[in-house]
C-alpha cells in the first residue's frame, strides 16, 4: 500500500486533455465529414419534424438549389467566388494572428466608393475611365479603412477585433448617410447604376469568377512564396522570433492589414459594380463574419478555403431551394442550418487537436479510437502513438 | 545525517525521485526539516531544488517516495492539499493578479466564507504585517507594487492561510540589498513564532547569514545537511559543485588570437525599471571560447541579447573589430557613388589579388560582380553596434550569430519546417519579392546530414522534432554562414549526452576557424573543460574573467555567488 | 433659448431601447469579465427573444384562457394580478432557459473543446438569427399574432399614473412596465456580486488571468461555465424585451435585434466592463439612437450621421483606454483566450 500510493497520483478527474500533432490529414478529414453529416442529419430531422419535408427529397433539392438550372450554377460559382475572395483577404491578417471582424465594413466602404463614382461620373465620363478610377479608388478605401485599426494596434496594442468591429457599423452609418445625402426623397433606394458596370465576359459570373481565381492564385504566391508572406508569418507564429531577426514587426503589422483591406475594397467594387449594381447597408450580406469562419475551418489555407467557401455557399442556396420547394414561410432556414453545422465543424476540431484520455479506474485510456469507430469501423487499425509517454509528468503541472 | 533528538520533525521526504521524460530531477532523496528552523537548500542550477519544492507545495507529485508532514504521511496532489497541510510556497515568479488590490489578491481562492470576507480579511492581515513587521498598503493595486512589495505580498498570502511550513523560491534574487535586511528581519521573526521555513538558494553569504542548517542538492541528487554554525563558505561550495570530473572535449591552444568583440559599460534596464546588466566590460576574442558563468538569471541573457541588437536603449558599447583577412563585398549600406569611390582607392581586389575598378561600369553589373562573391577587400573596419538591430547588424556585413536560450520561442519557428526556419536569417537574400527556398532547402538537407537530425524530412514542422534535433538545427543554421562571433545561450541545456557533444564539438570548430565564441553555460565543468577563458557574472555584474585552463570550480563558484569581490579579481584576464 | 422639450421625448424613447442595450451588455459584461469574448452576443439575444416569445404563447394559451386579465381596466383583480405574476414567470424562466442553454453551448465549444472564441460567437450569432426566426415562424401564426400584442401589453403594463399629474419627467421615472426596473436594479446587483464578492473576485480573477486563478484553487471551467450562462441568459432579456415591449409583440425578422446586439459589444467597451457605468451608457446609447427621430427639423443625413455617434465614440473610448494604459480600464487580460492548463 504505501509503495503504490504514489502512484495514485491526482487522477480523480474523470477525462484528461493533451495537445495532439499526430493525426494524419485523410483522418481529419474523415472527422470533419462525418461531423457535418451529422449536422445536416439533424438539420434535416428538425426540418422534418416542424415542417414534415421529406429528408431524402431536400438533399436533392439542396443540390438542385445550387445547380439546377445555368442561373443558379453560375450564381453559385460567383457567390461562392466572392466568398472565398474575402477569405482570401482575411487570411494574411489571420495568419499574422490580427483578428481582423472588420471585412465587411472594408467590404461596403470599397461599395461605397464605387457606388459615388458610378454615379457621379458615370455616363459623364467613359465607362472605362470611370472604372480605372473606380477600382483602385475602392482598392484604397477598403486598405484606409482597415489601417486605421492597424496603425493603432502596432502603435498602442489596441484590441483589434473590437476596433475592426466597430470600423463595421461605421461604414454602414456612412453608408445610410449618404444614401440620404444623394436621395432624400422617396424610399431611399439608390436605383440600379447602369453606367460604369464591371465588364462582364460570357455572362453576369464568369469575369468575377475569374478574378477570384486570379486573387487565389495571387494569395498562394503571397502567403507561400513571397518574403512578405513570410515575413507575416513569422510575425504571427512568434513576435520574439521576428524580433531576433530584425523584422520591422510595426510595419509588417500594417502592411498586412492593408493588403486585407485593399482586397475586401476591390470585392466591394465588384459587388457594387458587377453583382448588386448599387450599394446598400447590407452590401456584402456579412460576408466579412462568414469568411472569418471559412479560413478559420481551412486553417489559414487558401486553397481550402476554396472548398469550404463554396461548402457554406452551397449549404446556403440549397437549403433556400429546400425552404421554398416545402413552401416553408420561414425563410431563417438556412441561416439555422448553416449555423448548426458550424457548431459541429468548430466542436470537432477538437477531436483533431486534442486527444482525450477517459479515466477509468485510475487507469487512463484512449477513447478517440471508440468514438471514431461509432462512426467508422474503417479506423480500428488506425494506430497511435502511445500516448503514456509525457503524461505523467503534464498532468500534474 | 545528523538527527537531533529534541527537535520535532516538521517535513520528511523519504526517498523521493521525480523524472521528467529522461531527465532525473531528483534521485532518492531523504532528508528531515525540524520544525522552527530556518533552512537553506543549495544548490546548483539544474540540481532539482525547485523541483523537490514543488512536490511539496503540490505542484508535481513525485514518482516514488513518501513525504511525511508532521510525522504522518500524506499525498500531495494538488496546491490546495498542500494550503490544507499549512504548506505555503513563494514562487520565483509571482503569481498575482496586476489588477487586483493587495487585499483582494490575498482572499482570492480562500473557500472559507469568514476568511475571505474582506473587511474580516483587512483586519487580520494588518494583524499579521504588525506581528512579523510587513509594510504594505493593502488597498494599493498590484501593478502599482514594487517587486519587493509584491514578494512581501506572497508571503502575506501565504501566511494569511495559516502556512505553518513555508518555502521561499530565490527569494532575495529580485532584492536590493537593504529589502533582504528586511526580509531577513521578517524570517527571524517567523522562525521565533514557530514556523518552518525552507528557503531556495544559492548565494552562499546569505545561506551562512540566516540558516539554521543547509541541506545540498548536487545534479538531482541529495548531498548532506550541515548545520551553519559548523561549516563555512568554502566547504559549502565544495558540496555544492562536487569535485572535478573530467569531460572528454578537446580543447586546442587558440591561434590567431585577435580581439573580435569588444563591449565597454554596458548598462541596460528590464521593463520595470530594475538594471540587470550593470556596467559590463569586455573583449571576446577571435579564435577563443569566452565563456560566461553564473547563477542564472544574473543578466547573461539579456547581455547577450543587447549584444545581438534586441534590447534596444542600452547603454555604453559594442564595438566588432572587422577582420582584416579578405571578405567578399557586400554593400547594404552603401551608395554606388560610395562604391565606386572606394574601388578607386584601392579598396577591393579579385581572388588573385588585382585590384578592382569600377570605373564606366553600370550600377547593375556591379552589383553582379559583387554578389557573385568574386569581389574581396581588405579594409580593417569598426563598427559601432550599439542600439542596431539584428537587421542592420547583418546589413553592416557584420557576421554575428546567436543562439539564444529560448529555442522555440525565438530562435526557430516551431509551427515552420526545417527549410522555412533555415530562411530566417536569409529570406531577404535576393531580388524582388519572391522567396528563394533553394538555398535554405540545400542547408536544411546538409544540416540535417551533417549532425545527423532526426527527423522525418526537412518540410517537417521544428516543433515535432526532439529538443536535441532542434538544436542542432538552430546551432546548424546560425554557424551556417560563417559567423564572425557565435553567441550561445545554454546550449546543451536539456540535451543528452551524444547531442551536447556534438554541440561542443561544433563550437570547438568555430572556434578554430576564427570565430570569436561567446558559451553561455550552467554546468562548470563543461565550461572548464570547453572554454578558454571565463567571464563570472553575478547580479548584472562581472565578478571576475578567470583563465579557465587555470581556475578551479571552486573559485568560480565563489565568484558566482560574491558581489564584493570584484575589484580584485577583474584584471585577472 | 429653443424648445428643448424634444429632449424628453428622446428619453423616454431611450429608456426602452436604454434597457435592451443594458440587459445584453450586463449578460456580455459578466461574459468577458470571465475571460469570454461573446461575439454570439446578439444571436444570444435573438435566441432569448424566441424563448420569451415562446413562454409568453404558453402562457397566453393556458394561464391567460383561466385568468385572462383586462389591461384597460384601472382595477387589478387578485385573479389579473396571479395571471400577471405567472406571465412573468413563464417569461424569466423560458428566456432562461433559451438563453442560458445558448451560453452552455458557447461555453461548451470554447472551455471544453477549446474552440476560438470569435469564430464560436460568430456562429453563434448565425445560429442565434436563423434559431429566432424559425421559431418566430413557426409560432407567429396568424391567429397566435394577436395574442402576443395582448401579452407584450401585459409586460409593458404599468401602474396607472396619471400622466397629467406627473408630467412627462414623471412618467419617465414611473410609467415603466416592470421589466425596466428590474433591468436597472440587476445591473447594481451585478456591479456589486462582481466586485464585492467572492465570486465575483473569482470570475475577475479568471478574467485576468486563469493560470494564477487555477493555482489560488479556483475551478476555472467552472466558473467559465457558470458566468458564460448566467451572462448570456441576462442577455437574453434583452432580445426578449425588445419584441415584447420595445415593438410591442411583434417581429419581422432578427435583423434589428442583431445590429442592437452588435452595438451591446460597443456598449461593453464604452463602458469599460462596469455595469453601473452600463446604466449610464445604455441611456446614452438609447438616446443617441432615438435622437435622429426627436430632434426637430433634422435632415435625413444627420440623422444618419448622429447614428454613427455611439460606434464613432467607442472607438475613441478603445484608442484612449488603450494609449493611456491604466490597468483598470483595460479589458480583462486574458479576454478572447482559452486557458488550457497543461499549456505554459
Amino acid at each position: 500500500m504505501p509503495e503504490k500510493m504514489t502512484a495514485k497520483k491526482e487522477k480523480n478527474k474523470l477525462f484528461h486533455v493533451e495537445k495532439r500533432f499526430d493525426m494524419p490529414l485523410w483522418q481529419s478529414l474523415l472527422i470533419r465529414f462525418g461531423f457535418i453529416v451529422v449536422a445536416l442529419f439533424i438539420a434535416l430531422l428538425i426540418l422534418t419534424i416542424s415542417y414534415g419535408v421529406n429528408p431524402f427529397a431536400a438533399v436533392g433539392q439542396m443540390f438542385i438549389g445550387s445547380f439546377g438550372t445555368p442561373k443558379r450554377f453560375w450564381d453559385f460559382f460567383r457567390d461562392g467566388a466572392l466568398l472565398l475572395g474575402v477569405g482570401l483577404a482575411l487570411i494574411p491578417s489571420f495568419k499574422m494572428k490580427f483578428w481582423n471582424l472588420g471585412g465587411n465594413g472594408q467590404i461596403i466602404v470599397g461599395a461605397l466608393v464605387s457606388a459615388i463614382l458610378m454615379i457621379d461620373l458615370g455616363g459623364k465620363l467613359p465607362d472605362a475611365v470611370v472604372l480605372l478610377i473606380m477600382i483602385p479608388s475602392s482598392i484604397l478605401a477598403g486598405a484606409v479603412w482597415a489601417a486605421i485599426p492597424a496603425i493603432f494596434k502596432a502603435l498602442f496594442n489596441t484590441n483589434e477585433s473590437l476596433f475592426t468591429l466597430m470600423m463595421n457599423y461605421v461604414s454602414v452609418g456612412l453608408v445610410n448617410a449618404f444614401i440620404m445625402f444623394k436621395y432624400p426623397i422617396g424610399s431611399h433606394i439608390i436605383p440600379r447604376l447602369n453606367n460604369a458596370n464591371f465588364p462582364t465576359l460570357f455572362n453576369d459570373s464568369l469575369l468575377i469568377i475569374l478574378i477570384v481565381l486570379v486573387l487565389l492564385a495571387f494569395m498562394v504566391y503571397y502567403l507561400k512564396f513571397s518574403k512578405h508572406g513570410y515575413e507575416l508569418s513569422v510575425v504571427g507564429e512568434s513576435m520574439n522570433t521576428a524580433r531576433y531577426v530584425g523584422i520591422n514587426v510595426k510595419k509588417v503589422i500594417i502592411r498586412t492589414i492593408v493588403v486585407s483591406g485593399a482586397i475586401c475594397g476591390f470585392i466591394g467594387c465588384l459587388l457594387a459594380s458587377g453583382v448588386d449594381f448599387t450599394v446598400m447597408p447590407t452590401t456584402g450580406n456579412n460576408m466579412g463574419f462568414t469568411a472569418i469562419i471559412a479560413v478559420w475551418l481551412a486553417k489559414f489555407n487558401p486553397i481550402i478555403t476554396a472548398a469550404t467557401s463554396f461548402f457554406i455557399v452551397f449549404i446556403t442556396r440549397g437549403m433556400t431551394k429546400v425552404q421554398s420547394d416545402n413552401n416553408i414561410m420561414n425563410d431563417a432556414t438556412p441561416n439555422l442550418v448553416i449555423g448548426l453545422i458550424y457548431f459541429f465543424i468548430i466542436g470537432c476540431e477538437f477531436f483533431i487537436e486534442y486527444k482525450l484520455l477517459i479515466n477509468k479506474g485510475g487507469k487512463e485510456m484512449k477513447i478517440t479510437e471508440f468514438i471514431k469507430s461509432l462512426f467508422t469501423s474503417k479506423v480500428d487499425k488506425v494506430k497511435l502513438p502511445p500516448a503514456t509517454e509525457g503524461v505523467e509528468e503534464e498532468e500534474v503541472k | 545525517m545528523k538527527k537531533t533528538v529534541e527537535k520535532e520533525i516538521s517535513v520528511r521526504f523519504e526517498n523521493i525521485t521525480k523524472t521528467f521524460g529522461s531527465v532525473i530531477a531528483n534521485e532518492d532523496i531523504t532528508f528531515d526539516v525540524y520544525k522552527g528552523e530556518i533552512l537553506s537548500l543549495l544548490g546548483e542550477n539544474g540540481s532539482g531544488k525547485t523541483t523537490l519544492m514543488n512536490m511539496l507545495s503540490g505542484i508535481y507529485f513525485p514518482d516514488e517516495g513518501q513525504i511525511y508532514v508532521n510525522g504522518e504521511k500524506v499525498t500531495i496532489a494538488s496546491p490546495m492539499d498542500a494550503f490544507r497541510l499549512k504548506i505555503g510556497m513563494v514562487h520565483q515568479h509571482f503569481k498575482l493578479i496586476d489588477v487586483f488590490s493587495c487585499l483582494e489578491n490575498i482572499v482570492l481562492g480562500i473557500k472559507d466564507k469568514e476568511k475571505a470576507d474582506m473587511r474580516k480579511a483587512a483586519v487580520a492581515v494588518n494583524e499579521i504585517c504588525n506581528k512579523y513587521g510587513f509594510e504594505l498598503n493593502l488597498a494599493k493595486k498590484v501593478y502599482e507594487l514594487s517587486v519587493s512589495e509584491k514578494q512581501t505580498l506572497e508571503i502575506i498570502k501565504v501566511l494569511y492561510r495559516d502556512a505553518e511550513i513555508l518555502i521561499l523560491d530565490e527569494p532575495t534574487a529580485v532584492l536590493t540589498p537593504l529589502e533582504i535586511r528586511n526580509l531577513f528581519t521578517v524570517l527571524k521573526n517567523m522562525r521565533k513564532d514557530g514556523k518552518t521555513i525552507i528557503i531556495i538558494t544559492h548565494k552562499l553569504n546569505e545561506v551562512m547569514e540566516i540558516s539554521d542548517r543547509v541541506a545540498i542538492l548536487r545534479k538531482g541528487q541529495y548531498i548532506d545537511t550541515v548545520k551553519t554554525s559548523e561549516t563555512n563558505e568554502n566547504k559549502l561550495t565544495e558540496m555544492m559543485v562536487g569535485k572535478k570530473t573530467t569531460l572528454n572535449i578537446d580543447r586546442t591552444e587558440p591561434v590567431n588570437v585577435q580581439d573580435r568583440l569588444l563591449v565597454e559599460h554596458l548598462n541596460l534596464r528590464n521593463m520595470d525599471g530594475t538594471k540587470v546588466v550593470n556596467d559590463v566590460s569586455f573583449i571576446a576574442r577571435s579564435g577563443e571560447i569566452l565563456g560566461i558563468a553564473g547563477i542564472a538569471g544574473s543578466g547573461q541573457r539579456e547581455l547577450l541579447e543587447a549584444i545581438a541588437g534586441l534590447k534596444p536603449g542600452y547603454r555604453g558599447n559594442v564595438i566588432f573589430n572587422r577582420p582584416k583577412k579578405n571578405l567578399p563585398v557586400s554593400f547594404f549600406h552603401k551608395t554606388y557613388a560610395q562604391v565606386v569611390n572606394m574601388a578607386k582607392n584601392g579598396a577591393f581586389h579579385y581572388e588573385d589579388g588585382t585590384p578592382v575598378s569600377f570605373d564606366g561600369m553600370s550600377p547593375k553589373k556591379i552589383k553582379d560582380l559583387v554578389n557573385s562573391e568574386k569581389v574581396l577587400f581588405n579594409e580593417d573596419e569598426v563598427y559601432n553596434l550599439r542600439n542596431l538591430n539584428p537587421r542592420k547588424i547583418r546589413e553592416l556585413g557584420v557576421r554575428l550569430s546567436f543562439v539564444p536560450e529560448d529555442r522555440l520561442g525565438m530562435g526557430l519557428v516551431g509551427n515552420m519546417d526545417l527549410v522555412d526556419n533555415m530562411m530566417l536569417r536569409s529570406y531577404r537574400k535576393g531580388k524582388g519579392s519572391k522567396l528563394n527556398r533553394k538555398k535554405p532547402e540545400a542547408l536544411a538537407d546538409e544540416i540535417v546530414k551533417e549532425l545527423d537530425v532526426v527527423t522525418p524530412n526537412i518540410h517537417t514542422p521544428v516543433r515535432k522534432l526532439s529538443g536535441g534535433n532542434v538544436q542542432k538545427v538552430l546551432v546548424g543554421r546560425e554557424i551556417a554562414s560563417s559567423p564572425k562571433v557565435l553567441m550561445a545561450a545554454y546550449p546543451v541545456r536539456g540535451l543528452d549526452i551524444n547531442s551536447s557533444y556534438l554541440i561542443y564539438n561544433l563550437l570547438n570548430k568555430e572556434k578554430e576557424e576564427g570565430s570569436a565564441v561567446i558559451f553561455v553555460g550552467e554546468d562548470l565543468d563543461v565550461l572548464l573543460a570547453l572554454c578558454d577563458r571565463i567571464l563570472v557574472m553575478c547580479q548584472g555584474q562581472v565578478t571576475g574573467i578567470v583563465d579557465a585552463r587555470t581556475t578551479t570550480k571552486e573559485e568560480v563558484g565563489l565568484l558566482m555567488t560574491s558581489t564584493e569581490k570584484e575589484e580584485e579579481v577583474k584584471e585577472n584576464a | 433659448m429653443g424648445d428643448f422639450s424634444w429632449v424628453l421625448v428622446g428619453l423616454i424613447d431611450a429608456i426602452s431601447l436604454a434597457v435592451i442595450f443594458l440587459f445584453g451588455c450586463i449578460g456580455e459584461t459578466i461574459n468577458e469579465k470571465a475571460g469570454n469574448l461573446n461575439l454570439g452576443i446578439p444571436g444570444v439575444m435573438c435566441i432569448g427573444a424566441a424563448g420569451g416569445a415562446v413562454g409568453a404563447l404558453v402562457y397566453m394559451k393556458t394561464i391567460y384562457k383561466v385568468l385572462p386579465i383586462d389591461i384597460d381596466a384601472i382595477s387589478f383583480s387578485f385573479g389579473s394580478l396571479v395571471s400577471y405574476i405567472l406571465l412573468m414567470l413563464f417569461v424569466i424562466i423560458f428566456v432562461t432557459i433559451f438563453a442560458g442553454l445558448s451560453g452552455l453551448l458557447f461555453s461548451f465549444l470554447t472551455t471544453s473543446l477549446k474552440a476560438n472564441q470569435n469564430v464560436t460567437g460568430l456562429a453563434l450569432t448565425t445560429f442565434g438569427a436563423g434559431f429566432a426566426d424559425f421559431i418566430m415562424g413557426l409560432i407567429r401564426t396568424t391567429e397566435n399574432k394577436p395574442l402576443f400584442t395582448i401579452a407584450s401589453k401585459i409586460i409593458r403594463f404599468h401602474l396607472p399614473f396619471n400622466e397629467a399629474a406627473l408630467g412627462q419627467a414623471g412618467m419617465l421615472l414611473l410609467g415603466n412596465g416592470l421589466f425596466v426596473y428590474l433591468c436597472f436594479a440587476l445591473a447594481i446587483v451585478v456591479f456589486l456580486v462582481l466586485n464585492k464578492t467572492r465570486i465575483g473576485l473569482s470570475v475577475r480573477a479568471i478574467g485576468e488571468n486563469p493560470a494564477t486563478a487555477d493555482a489560488a484553487g479556483i475551478n476555472t471551467d467552472k466558473y467559465k461555465y457558470f458566468a458564460t450562462m448566467i451572462g448570456c441568459a441576462i442577455a437574453g432579456f434583452g432580445g426578449f424585451f425588445y419584441t415584447m415591449s420595445h415593438v410591442g409583440g411583434t417581429w419581422e425578422n432578427s435583423a434589428t435585434l442583431q445590429g442592437l446586439g452588435w452595438m451591446v459589444l460597443a456598449l461593453v467597451i464604452f463602458t469599460v466592463w462596469n455595469p453601473l457605468l452600463a446604466i449610464v451608457g445604455s441611456v446614452i446609447f438609447g438616446f443617441l439612437m432615438s435622437l435622429p427621430y426627436v430632434i426637430p427639423g433634422i435632415g435625413f443625413v444627420e440623422m444618419e450621421l448622429i447614428k454613427i455617434l455611439p460606434y464613432a465614440v467607442t472607438i475613441i473610448v478603445l484608442i484612449f483606454t488603450s494609449i493611456l494604459g491604466k490597468k483598470n480600464v483595460l479589458p480583462p487580460g486574458s479576454l478572447g483566450v482559452n486557458y488550457f492548463r497543461e499549456e505554459r
